[in-house]
């Protein structure tokens, strides 16, 4: 017997001055965009409230100025070339719909930047935006990782702007491997919607670090689906929010294939009067025997008036599977503090190396200075 | 006829033939070693004669008492007598030492219908006369116990369900001489003329405190050599290559 | 004749009946005082208006035509034993329940004599002060004590069942326990079973005045059988300052029905409330016994164990709100799924600003039996403050085949190895239970192993 069970439904609202077929016609590549603007305008934006989202000035669009795209690979071009060059064909198949289809819809319809990857061999490829001279970035990225490849995507954002939407969908073939960095680094930016669909093949692998250091509301989402056998997939986010800033975090391990293996890991800080929601979810539906995975979240919060909130989601439709999760919060260890402090060490200093801890492991593995930089900045920042 | 005898044994583990022709015989009231290299497939024999359904076994018989059980299910063999003793027994949460002994107790036993009083004093005196400590036994079946004391509960198991096979896998891995000498006081106190032990190790040290009649050198699948206690000795000097065929 | 789901909040049809005059008729016919039916009317009035919850079962197949029949004051609400699905009757053969009780439980016949039983603990109550009666005599002999608490701490508002219950409630126990008495045996719902029809709304409201103790045990392992198949019950517990509440439910409600339970208490300054529930039965239910932490050093501890088996979907969890500093809870969750039964853990953790320096912690166990069957865990975890410790844990996970191998090496037959090894994850929880209940549990369990194992 089939059973169903009811789910909660998110509120939407309309705003005045949506973008719509004007704004397509004056950024280009009309004909490609029109299908997906008729299926935006039909939409209204989603009611968050966690974000306390209730609306969303939009501002005037235009081309992203500037170079953002460097490194090499069998393919790299912004999205708008690989249309004119025919790279992308219809597009795109994945049935996602990100954080929420307004946004998917809005990447799709309107974007203003965005790259087309496709690797092979070994390669490295740096995509770097800067919101201070370009306050709206609607992204629409592609990137395929050939079968045997290895690619590795350095995404950073950082400046001041005004909204910042983006939807990439990965394609990571058999056998290759895809190594993420997604980091953003805009404070004061009031809206930011980051969405990730992976899709995994037989053998394949794919590692994400995931970091937030700023943006008035930000709201993530990676959707991995491991399609084919044997595919691997480790998400690890980093957050340190401070201000009033608010951050929706949601991660999805999705097992279609057996044996399986995914790994979700969540690591921040909140302080001031900031607040963030980690989500993760592992579903492993009835055919996938034999998958393994785990999540883990930890949580400090250094200011009374900080929150985090934390739901870690399980459902299983296999027996033959691992599936754990867990997740905790709480305040700086006294117990560490103390011991820092005994060896001579000031509570200001005690503190920073504790936080700096928190995040070594995303210190280590990012592979750019430039960019370990920027994130050691943005946190020494805010701690 | 023999308590045990293993005719021509063939067997594999997924792909791969582990068991290639294994002949042995065991009468009643004998204490057998099997001793060989790691990874030889030791286990796999004791796996074997318990009916461990992951292992096949693709010729060859078992004959148990006469009857050949290559076909029955693991409990049928436990209640016809046969014991595996395990290096690495597994965890049950929620069950009691106390419990599980006596729903086996009760399984092998049948007819006797004992009550949970009267075994549990059974189940005391065992216990004392083996130095386990009682309290032991209301802890849950395996749950964080050490090598130890793992040991100790097979052990204990052993003297109340008192099968007519029992066959000891490693029984003495990662026991200080304290453990040994008491898991040796538990196996010597089931011997009798109608009991076998068959211990299957890979150092000679227990054999030190259970005495075997019969010792078989097991290289590559089969039992390449069968003599006394002293071909443990010979083994400890020259190594097993010295028997590899 | 199914009803969609849209009409069934529009019940205003005159030929279903469930309206004001059913409502008074059921006031009238119960003789309450006019505080009482004002309540039920209101609760109607909400009822009507509100939808359906938003999360979990799928409840488009309820009926409530179905059930207005059994409202009715005067109705039929026995069954004869001839409709009693044979599956009950086995069932109550196999647990050796005796003859009377059985046609209690399939809601068949009147009065059970309970009295006997109930009339010797009834002289020590007295004199210890406590009262316990059945919850409509409680509202006329003690008006003030139950106006003041009644549906207070979950008012009709709070959902579409509530409102439903507040409506049509009936039967029931209510519980005062004077400061300082420690009440030395348990008390039993059952005792309370007055009125034919077995409860399906029964109110049950205790209250605890400071230093007082108390255990109350709910329901009983076997199947209880109703024609009628919505059981939406309350119970309410007010636990003082320094008390100390144990409620200890096992419910089996026979497979047709919908079992959508609101289970809610209060706990004052440095008060323990402990929450044992075991869900076996319904087709559907809805249940997450809640825990308001309202004072400081109030605590509470929450046992559940759910069974999910073939067309079952259980949705069941536990709600703990923290409200004060120096507060503590734990959350010890454990669900087997098996034969295509859905398991849903859903909990919701509050940690609020002013609960400084609390601790939590919650962990859930799933079991799967096998790959039809499915288990969800959905826990929802709020931490507003930074000096709080709060920890939950997940996992889901079957029974692997060495420890069923190493329990047949030891002559179990492979079901006996299942349901020991299965008894054995629940066995810390139903530890907890009354004795006859965990032995009934247990039992219940093997049977759906076909073991014969105890």
């Amino acid at each position: 017997m089939e059973m169903t069970m009811v789910k909660p439904e998110t509120r939407v609202f309309n705003i005045h001055k949506d973008y719509g077929l004007n704004e397509a016609k004056k950024l280009g590549l009309f004909e490609w965009r029109k299908p997906f603007v008729k299926r935006y305008v039909e939409e209204g934006f989603p009611r968050w409230k966690r974000l306390k989202l209730s609306q969303i000035p939009l501002n005037d669009l235009k081309k992203y100025t500037g170079k953002y795209l460097d490194g090499n690979a069998k393919i790299l071009e912004s999205f708008s070339e690989a249309i004119q060059k025919g790279h992308v064909g219809k597009f795109p198949k994945m049935g996602y719909d990100g954080a929420h289809k307004k946004f998917t819809l809005m990447s799709y319809a309107f974007f203003n930047a965005g790259f087309f990857i496709e690797s092979s061999g070994e390669s490295k490829i740096y995509a770097h935006y800067t919101l201070d001279s370009n306050p709206v970035i609607i992204e629409n990225s592609l990137v395929i990782v050939k079968s045997g490849s290895e690619l590795t995507v350095v995404r950073e954002i950082d400046g001041t702007g005004k909204l910042r939407v983006s939807t990439t969908n990965f394609v990571v073939e058999e056998g290759a491997k895809l190594n993420f960095f997604n980091v953003l680094i805009a404070p004061k930016t009031p809206i930011s919607v980051d969405s990730n669909v992976y899709v995994v093949g037989n053998n394949a692998q794919v590692e994400t670090y995931d970091v937030i250091l700023g943006g008035d509301k930000t709201a993530v989402n990676h959707e991995i689906r491991l399609e084919g056998v044997n595919a691997k997939a480790s998400l690890f986010s980093f957050y340190f929010t401070t201000g009033q800033e608010r951050a929706d975090l949601e991660c999805k391990l999705i097992h279609k294939a057996p044996k399986t293996t995914g790994y979700l890991e969540g690591n921040g800080v909140v302080k001031e009067n900031s607040y963030v929601v980690f989500r993760g979810n592992i579903w492993i539906p009835s055919d996938a025997y034999g998958v393994e995975s785990r999540e883990k979240s930890h949580s400090v919060n250094l200011s009374p008036t900080a929150r985090v909130d934390a739901i870690p989601s399980l459902s299983v439709r296999n027996n033959m599977v691992t599936a754990e999760h867990g997740a905790s919060m709480g305040s700086l260890d006294e117990k560490k503090l103390y011991y820092m402090m005994s060896r001579g060490m000031d509570k200001h200093t005690a503190v920073r190396l504790i936080l700096e801890g928190v995040f070594e492991p995303l210190m280590n593995a990012i592979p750019m200075k430039s960019v370990k930089r920027s994130v050691k900045n943005g946190l020494f920042s805010r701690i | 006829m023999r308590l045990l005898k293993i005719i021509d044994l063939h067997a594999r583990v997924g792909e791969k033939e582990v068991i290639k022709g294994l002949n042995l015989e065991i009468d009643y009231g004998e204490v057998h070693a099997i001793m060989g290299p790691n990874g030889a497939g030791k286990t796999t024999l004791a796996n074997l004669i318990m009916g461990n359904p992951n292992y096949k076994i693709t010729s060859g018989e078992i004959l148990f008492e006469g009857k050949n059980i290559i076909n029955l299910s693991v409990d049928e063999r436990a209640k016809l007598g046969i014991f595996q003793s395990f290096q690495y027994p597994e965890e049950i949460p929620g069950v009691t030492v106390r419990n599980f002994l006596k729903v086996a107790y009760d399984a092998l036993h049948p007819n006797e219908k004992i009550s949970v009083f009267d075994f549990g004093d059974k189940l005391l005196k065992i216990a004392k006369s083996l130095k386990i400590d009682p309290v032991f036994l209301d802890r849950y079946l395996n749950v964080g116990f050490s090598g130890g004391e793992r040991k100790k509960l097979e052990i204990l198991q052993l003297n109340v369900l008192k099968p007519k096979l029992a066959i000891l896998d490693e029984a003495d891995s990662g026991l200080d001489i304290d453990a040994l000498k008491i898991v040796s006081k538990g196996i010597n106190a089931v011997l009798n003329e109608n009991t076998s032990v068959l211990v299957i190790t890979h150092y000679n040290r227990i054999l030190e405190y259970v005495k075997p009649q019969f010792v078989h050198v097991f290289v590559n699948g089969r039992i390449v050599k069968t003599g006394g206690p002293m071909i443990a000795e010979e083994l400890e000097a020259r190594g097993y290559d010295s028997f590899a065929v | 004749m199914k009803k969609d789901f849209g009409e069934f909040n529009i019940i205003t049809r005159k030929e279903s009946g469930f309206d004001r005059r059913l409502i008074e008729e059921i006031s009238f016919n119960k003789e309450e005082p006019s505080w009482m039916r004002e309540l039920r009317l209101r609760s109607l009035e909400i009822f009507l208006r509100k939808s359906n919850p938003n999360f979990g079962v799928d409840l488009s197949a309820l009926d409530m035509d179905e059930i207005v029949p059994y409202l009715k004051p005067n109705a039929k609400k026995s069954a004869s034993w001839d409709e009693v699905p044979d599956e009950i009757k086995d069932t109550f053969e196999k647990l050796g329940i005796p003859e009377a009780e059985r046609k209690v439980l399939s809601g068949v016949g009147a009065q059970y004599d309970s009295e006997v039983v109930y009339q010797n603990i009834k002289s020590k109550l007295k004199e210890l002060g406590v009262i316990f009666l059945d919850m409509e005599s409680a509202v006329k002999e003690y008006p003030d004590l139950v106006k003041k608490y009644f549906m207070r701490l979950v008012p009709p508002s709070d959902h579409k069942f509530a409102a439903l219950h507040g409506a049509v409630w009936s039967g029931g126990s209510f519980v005062y326990v004077p400061e300082g008495v420690e009440v030395p045996m348990p008390l039993q719902a059952y005792f309370m079973m007055a009125s034919p029809g077995i409860g399906q709304f029964e109110h049950t409201l205790i209250i605890l005045e400071k230093g007082a103790k108390l255990h109350f045990i709910e329901g009983c392992s076997a199947p209880k059988y109703s024609a009628s198949n919505l059981h939406s019950g309350m119970v309410e517990i007010y636990v003082g300052e320094g008390a100390t509440m144990r409620y200890s439910t096992i419910q089996n409600w026979s497979k047709n029905t919908y079992n959508l339970n609101t289970k809610r208490a209060v706990i004052g300054k440095d008060g323990t409330m402990v929450w044992v529930s075991g869900s076996i039965g319904s087709s559907k239910t809805m249940l997450y016994p809640a825990s308001i932490l309202r004072e400081k050093g109030a605590r509470a501890e929450h046992m559940n164990i759910t069974y999910a088996g073939k067309d079952q979907h259980l949705d069941t969890g536990s709600k703990v709100i923290h409200l004060a500093p120096y507060t503590s809870s734990k959350v010890d969750a454990r669900s087997i799924s098996s034969d295509g039964g859905w398991s849903f853990y859903r909990g919701l953790l509050r940690v609020s600003p002013e609960a400084h320096h609390v601790k939590s912690t919650v962990e859930c166990s799933a079991l799967m039996m096998d790959d039809r069957s499915a288990s969800d865990t959905l826990p929802i975890i709020e931490v507003m403050n930074n000096d709080s410790d709060v920890g939950h844990e997940a996992r889901v996970g079957r029974i692997r085949e060495e420890q069923i191998y190493y329990l047949m090496s030891r002559g179990l037959s492979e079901d006996d190895a299942k349901s020991m090894i299965v008894r054995g994850f629940m066995a810390p929880i139903i530890k907890q239970l009354p004795l006859e209940y965990a032995i009934e549990f247990n039992k219940l369990v093997n049977m759906n192993f076909k073991s014969s194992v105890g």
